[in-house]
This record gives C-alpha cells, structure tokens and sequence, in this order.
C-alpha cells in the first residue's frame, strides 16, 4: 500500500478510500490547492505568486502565476461536494504540461472547504465551488 | 498634499519639448544582477533596467570567422536571461526592461553579412529564439538594435565598417521584428544604435544608423552613449542628433560618463595623480595616488571599515580637473533634447567581477565605478543594508529625480497611472490633457497622481502637463498594452508609494469588478503598502461571480 493510501487510511477512516483505479493520491502532504502530477513528480500549486480564481457560478477554478505564463483553467461538468462525487473536467493550460485537456475525476476527500479529486493521470485538490 | 486634478481630455498636438527623461539603471553585460538588489532598485524610483546580450558571442557558431549556425540550446538554457526575467518579474510593471543586442561584425569575414545570406539568417533566428526564450520578448518594453556598431563592426585592418551592409541589415532586421512582434502579440519598442561619440567619431555608420532610424517605420528611435572627455559634448552629441541629423524621433541614452575624462585622456593620468596636501588634512601621505586611495576605499569597505562619504567627496572637490556635478550637466542637455529614457551605470558591488574589473584597484583600473548612484564597493553598507550612495553622482540623481514632473508612468490595457513627481509641487495649478479621438471628457482624479481610465487597448495617447501659462512641462506618448490573455489577471505594482490595483483581460461580458486588500474594499489606487492578500471580484451578465485572490510577492 503506498503512502498516500495509509494516509488516506489513518486520517479518514469514515470516508471512501481512493479507488485503485485513479492511483490513489499523493501530496508529499500537502493540502495546497492546485494541480499534482502522479507520484508527487511534478505540482502546480497555490502559493507566492500564484493567483487562485474560482467562479462558483460557471464551475470554473483557475490557477495562474502573476505573467500568465503558467496557468491551469478548468471547467467541471458539476460542483463535486461529497467523496465518491465523479465529475468531467475540461482542461485549458499553458506551461503546465501535466494537467492534460479532459479529465475524469472523482473526489476522494472533502474537507476544511477543499475537494480533493483523483483522476487516472493527474489529481487536484480545489477549493468547495 | 491631497489636490485633485482636473483631467481634460482634447485636441492636442504634440509639438512641446518637455519629454519624460525617465531615469533608469544600466548593467550592461551583468544583466544576472538586478535580481540581487531589487529593494534597492525599487527604493531608488527608477522607471528602467537595461542591459545587454552578446548575441554574437553567446548564440552564433563561427567557424574561420563566418556565421555558420546558431546554439539554440545556449539560448533556451541562458541563465543570464532567466535572471533578467525573474528581475523584471519582481519589480513588475512599475519598472521597464529594456535589452541591447550586441552583434560585433568586426571581426567576421566580409564584415557585417549580407542580408537573405545563411549568416544573416543565423543572425535573426538567434535574436527570434532569444526573444521567445523566457517570455524575454513579452516581457521587455524596449530593444535596441545594436550596440555602438561603429566601433564593433570596424576592422582596423580593412579600415571599414560595412556602413551600407549593415544599414541593409537594421533595415531587414527592423522589418523582421515588427513581423515578430505581430505574430506573438509582442509590444516593445524598436531602436537603432547605440552611438557613441558621434560628434567625434566620423564613422560612416553612423550616418548609416541614422537613415534607419529616420527612413524605417518599424524604428521607433535612435539609442546614444555619451561617454565624454569634456563635459559640454554630452549636449553636442544630442544636438548633432536632433538638428543636423534631424532626429525627431525617440532619443534614449543607454550609457553615459565622464570616464575619459576622470582618467586624463590623451594628458596626465590623473589615476597616478598624488591627493596631495588633501592626503595630509585627512591622514595620508601627500604622495599617495589617487588610485591607491581607491583601493585602500575598497580594501576598508570590505573590512567593513569604510571611508566616509563626505570625506570621498571632499577628496573629488580637492582635484581642479574634476567635473563637479557632471551628471546635472547631461541631464540638462538631455532634457533640452527631449530624451525619453537614460540609463546610467547603478551600483558597484563588492567582490564581484562586474564590468571585468578586478576586486581592487592598480594604476590601470578604468573609473568606470566613480560613474554609478550606489558604490558600495567603494563605500560600504549601511547599518539595513542597503547601498551607500556615490558623492559624485548621487545628489545629481536626486535632484534629477526630485525635479521629475512625473515619477512613473504604468500603462494598464484600459487605463494609465501617472504618478506625479516633486517636480510638481502644487498640482492645482497643473491641467493634464489627453488626445483622445479628438473627444473631451473632464475626469476628477486622486491626489499625486492621475488615473486615466475608460482607454483602448493596444492604443497610443499623448498625454501632456501644461502649467497655468499652457506650457507643457511634461510630454509623453503612452501605449495601452493589448488583451493578450484568455482568462483575467489580476495585477498589482508598486508605483511610487502607492500600490495600482486592475484587472486585466476582462472579457466583454464582465459587468463590475469590486477590488479588496485584506477583505477590505479600496480604489485602484492605494497608498498604503501595508496589505497580505488582494482580492478581484468580477460580476458577469449571468450573474456569476469570479474571485481571483492573490498574496503580496513583496
């Protein structure tokens, strides 16, 4: 069992553990808001001089450094709000290779007003919309 | 002082010499070193970094002294340039980046290459590929093509220096990057030069440089260094520029000193000079040199001892060949020749290997240091460490920066902050006028500043501050910056003792857009530095709402 997996064990013993199909989830522990490549091998996440843009109304949650250089926008098909929620995710980036362009995700964990969402290529932990 | 100003947007021709004169800083090849100072950078009101690359040297293979490719993965790997970038990204839009591009052709067989030969190809992919890398292209606010070509493109052996080949190639070279420039959205300005000592000099580049800069659309001005032996030639360079090789375009000046001076050029080496009966009041030996004096500076200031700033001072006053007050001499005749930019030598650090001097000094050592507004090297740190300013320079500066009837001009997508300078000491007597598509409009502004909103992207203003005799004490052009991005971006920049909030990107269907520090609401404009976390709030037609939150990054 990897890492993420006891972590998830440990701490959430009432929630749905991931689904082995979505490779589990891995955060090197953080719970930062953004973008993580599998394996913890490469992030996108909130921080200094990252700008974190949310539009509860249009499901859209955006990541983006102070240029623009770099940016993540995603457009969900439905607010996940509950573990086992599976949502579409549409996928506009620049400079963040990893994300990919349409996603399927489902939520793993939700807490402190955060969705952690796990997908078979890239997981995100964003804020409740 | 809270005045208010009225705005006043009409007719207005742009015939007044009062142009900005914007201060800058200039690094030249040490473009990795605005990142190690940027408190320093900010606390000192400067509107421009320079620097410049040797393309040449640093991107192009050549082999038996011809262009035979280009390193494109030294460009995409330059560290130098990533330095330069993460510089720029840290003083944000309060600061303008400006890159030379030093293309030495002196040395390359037949000199300065043909254009639409595999060379000069070479030549312009290198400069393309440099201008991708990093964002450098979209990041910079101005290039300039060349760096004094009548020095590098001579061959002392051919006595030549290519003029009518390379006047081809600004011209070619010119043409290539507005084309760039349309097809990465990129808005920098281009200039020609730099020209050095052109009232001395009689190269035949230098008429060539000039025909570009006057005949080629796509220049927008002409780049001059005033390196001088007397101080008077500051303004006969910049007068030959305008009235006899009627330059009216921008001027900018991107180097300047009285170097050839200081060291006694063609006359006594005033490095060898004693300090006389000034060393004996002061507690040295009469017969010490003055370059000793200099490394005995140096060496204290880094023992952490250094000699006193009045005590430097008084030394240059004691010498009768020194230029007191050089740098307010070129600034008067640079704001007598409306030039738009200057960039002057910025600081002197310690234990580096800047300019290619050596840590100390011997008989030989040029003076280009007793040109810069900080010297540490020379004069040490103080107490919060930040630089001990230059004696010989540094009030100039000041008072250069403190005559400024603007400090500091940021140009939004739809809006422009002035931030007015101490030049201007009762704003109520001051009207600012804008042409604007020939409309006027009356806009009240807030105090030390003016914001001008409701402005078109990607567009030129002359915007002008005329006194209460309608004389223009202040003239620029300014250009909108395009909607370049997809999604809004939420921005702020230190601008003079205020913070300039705005939302760029806007899309169409954007209604309102509410603007916050700490969850508290404020204008766009704020004075107080003391936030954490600024919020943008945006309201769409559908009634959705956007938030885009950021941490301060300084």
């Amino acid at each position: 069992m990897s890492a993420a997996m006891l972590l998830f064990a440990s701490g959430c013993a009432d929630e749905k553990k991931p689904d082995a199909s979505f490779g589990g989830f891995y955060t090197a522990g953080s719970d930062a808001v953004g973008f993580y490549a599998p394996g913890g091998l490469d992030s996108f996440v909130e921080g200094y001089g990252v700008q974190v843009c949310t539009n509860p109304g249009r499901l859209t949650f955006r990541l983006q450094d102070s240029g623009q250089s770099r940016y993540v926008h995603v457009e969900f098909s439905s607010a996940p709000s509950e573990v086992s929620d599976r949502v579409t995710a549409e996928v506009t980036a620049r400079g963040v290779d990893f994300v990919g362009e349409r996603l399927e995700l489902e939520a793993v964990k939700v807490e402190d007003g955060k969705v952690w969402l796990s997908s078979g290529t890239v997981n995100m932990i964003i804020p409740a919309l | 002082m809270r005045k208010t100003l009225l705005l006043l947007i009409s007719v207005h021709l742009l015939l007044a010499r009062a142009g900005a004169q914007e201060l800058g800083a200039n690094y030249n090849e040490n473009i990795g070193q605005p990142i190690t100072e940027i408190q320093m950078l900010r606390n000192s009101g400067i509107s421009w970094v320079r620097g410049f690359i040797n393309v040449h040297s640093e991107f192009l293979t050549v082999e038996n002294n011809v262009i035979t490719g280009v390193d494109e993965d030294a460009i995409r790997s330059y560290s130098l340039s990533r330095q330069f970038m993460a510089a720029k990204a840290s003083l944000g839009d309060g600061v303008k980046f400006m890159l030379s591009l030093k293309i030495p052709f002196g040395e390359d067989d037949g000199l300065v290459p043909e254009v639409g030969s595999e060379a000069c190809e070479h030549v312009y992919t290198a400069v393309r590929l440099l201008l991708e890398s990093f964002d450098m292209g979209k990041n910079i606010s101005l290039l300039v093509m060349g760096n004094e070509p009548m020095w590098e493109n001579w061959n002392a052996d051919l006595q030549d220096d290519d003029a009518q080949d390379y006047k081809a190639f600004l011209n070619e070279f010119a043409d290539r990057i507005a084309q760039w420039k349309k097809e990465e959205g990129w808005t920098f300005e281009v200039f020609a030069g730099s020209l050095n000592r052109i009232s001395e000099v009689p190269r035949p580049t230098i008429q060539a440089v000039m025909d570009v800069v006057n005949e080629n659309p796509n220049v927008d001005g002409l780049d001059l260094h005033l390196h001088c032996f007397n101080v008077n030639q500051a303004e006969n360079d910049l007068r030959l520029a305008r009235e006899t090789y009627h330059v009216t375009k921008k001027l900018i000046c991107t180097e300047f000193s009285m170097v050839r001076k200081l060291e006694g050029e063609g006359g006594t080496n005033h490095r060898t000079e004693n300090i006389g009966s000034w060393g004996t009041s002061h507690g040295y030996s009469s017969t010490m040199k003055l370059w000793e004096y200099l490394d005995m500076a140096v060496q204290n200031a880094s023992a952490g001892n250094p000699v006193g700033y009045d005590e430097f001072a008084s030394l240059f006053e004691s010498f009768s060949w020194y230029p007191d007050n050089w740098f307010s001499t070129f600034y008067k005749a640079f704001k007598k020749y409306d030039t738009y930019a200057i960039t002057g030598r910025f600081s002197v650090v310690p234990n580096s290997d800047i300019y290619n001097f050596a840590p100390t000094y011997t008989a030989d050592t040029r003076l280009w240091e007793l040109g810069a507004v900080y010297v540490p090297k020379l004069l040490g740190f103080y107490d919060d460490g930040t630089y001990v300013p230059n004696p010989l320079v540094y009030p100039d500066f000041i008072a250069a920066k403190n005559g400024m009837p603007v400090e500091k001009v940021i140009e939004g997508q739809r809006e422009a902050l002035i931030v007015l300078g101490n030049g201007i000491a009762s704003p109520a007597d001051f009207t600012v006028k804008v042409w604007q598509d020939g409309q006027q409009k009356e806009l009240l502004l807030g105090d030390g500043y003016v914001l001008l909103t409701g402005l078109t992207p990607a567009t030129s203003y002359s915007v002008s501050i005329e006194n209460g005799a309608g004389d223009a004490v202040w003239t620029r052009s300014i250009t909108t910056s395009p909607v370049q991005g997809q999604f809004p971006l939420l921005k702020y920049t230190d601008a003079g003792g205020y913070t300039y909030v705005r939302v760029e990107n806007l899309p169409d269907d954007a209604v309102s857009c509410r603007l916050a520090a700490d969850g508290k609401e404020i204008s766009p404009v704020m004075e107080t530095a003391g936030w954490n976390v600024l919020t943008a709030e945006i309201t769409y037609s559908d009634g959705s709402v956007e938030t885009i939150s950021t941490e301060k990054q300084y």
